[in-house]
């Protein structure tokens, strides 16, 4: 692949990237944009650039580490961040009563998630992916693919359900 | 009745897994749309939340598409432009110039010629003479020739290598 080719197709994925890193953070647009950079740089470095068929799939791979990775530096380095600084992770219960104005945002319902089942909802119910696409982001299975989006939906319906009861008593 | 309960079928299916990519677009498609169900009211925020992000990327996705044909129409435009602007300049230069058309410029004797029957009557005088001198050249080479043929008399050498080639 040329570097032409190559920047054809990362412009072409950009947004999509750039939404994608953008579930990982709270503050959004620099640090999804770096984490984006990050895994172009590494796709370009990649040895199995040359040999893909389906560049789609390894970049929203690489990029899926680059924010996992990025979410466990910061778990690990919570004290020293800025307090006005916020992730989303499934132990982060105030989250829908500190940001009331985002309970219509889609962070708001991915929050109560896994990791791994919050990024098989982003990839299939906002991206469109195939299950077997998503089976090659997420280095695993078709059959892991689907039992994720189960549990994910069905702790979705949960939560629904419970606002629907909230409102109405 | 029937829309509703395709929809509750397709929504079982749906957070079992189950669901194509095409029923999961009907699904959003209608929760678009006025939902009156109170069962399937629950649900409307999470389907409408999808569809406004995948609405977004796309949108991007749009106009990243527009601004890279807008690029890549300008460029060609632009290299047109540039050969356009390279051939005026050539014509431009070309019809500045003060000598052109079927003027002969000749100079005789250091002095600059412009009329065209004098450049020539002047030209085939100098061309009669050089013929001339030629024709005196000839002569000379002739007579430089049966001095050369005299040459290889004398020389020794000269005359074996002729008789041997003479035998071939």
């Amino acid at each position: 692949m040329t570097p032409q080719e190559f920047n054809i197709v990362v412009s072409k994925l950009r947004p999509r990237l750039i939404n994608f890193a953008s579930g990982f953070v709270k503050d959004g647009a620099s640090t999804a944009d770096d984490m984006v950079q990050e895994a172009i740089i590494k796709l370009w470095k990649s040895n199995e650039l040359q040999e893909i068929r389906n560049p789609e799939a390894l970049t929203m791979h690489i990029l899926k580490n680059v924010c996992l990775d990025y979410l466990k530096l910061k778990k690990n380095n919570m004290d020293s961040l800025n307090p006005n600084f916020h992730i989303y992770t499934d132990s982060d219960p105030l989250v829908a009563v500190e940001h009331k104005d985002e309970l219509c945002s889609i962070n708001s319902y991915l929050s109560i998630l896994p990791h791994d089942q919050m990024i098989a909802v982003r990839l299939r119910d906002i991206m469109g992916y195939e299950m077997d696409e998503i089976a090659k982001i997420l280095g695993t299975s078709e059959g892991n693919v689907r039992t994720l989006l189960s549990r994910a939906r069905q702790r979705l319906r949960e939560k629904l359900l419970a606002n629907g009861k909230d409102r109405r008593s | 009745m029937e829309k509703i309960d395709e929809v509750k079928a397709l929504l079982e299916r749906y957070f079992n897994a189950e669901t194509t990519l095409k029923e999961e677009q009907i699904l959003r498609d209608y929760f678009r749309t006025d939902v009156k169900d109170e069962e399937l009211l629950a649900y409307k925020p999470l389907f409408n939340c999808f569809s406004d992000e995948a609405d977004k990327i796309k949108e991007l996705e749009h106009i990243d598409t527009s601004i890279q044909s807008t690029t890549l129409k300008r460029s060609f435009h632009f290299r047109w432009i540039s050969v356009a602007a390279a051939a005026a300049l050539a014509l431009f230069t070309y019809l500045i110039m003060p000598e052109r058309g079927d003027s002969l410029k000749m100079m005789i004797d250091g002095v600059n010629v412009y009329n065209k029957e004098l450049a020539i009557s002047k030209a085939d005088g100098q061309m009669s003479n050089i013929n001339s001198m030629m024709g005196k050249f000839k002569n000379s080479t002739a007579q430089l020739e049966g001095m050369g043929k005299v040459g290889d008399a004398l020389s020794p050498l000269r005359s074996m290598g002729k008789a041997m080639t003479q035998n071939d």
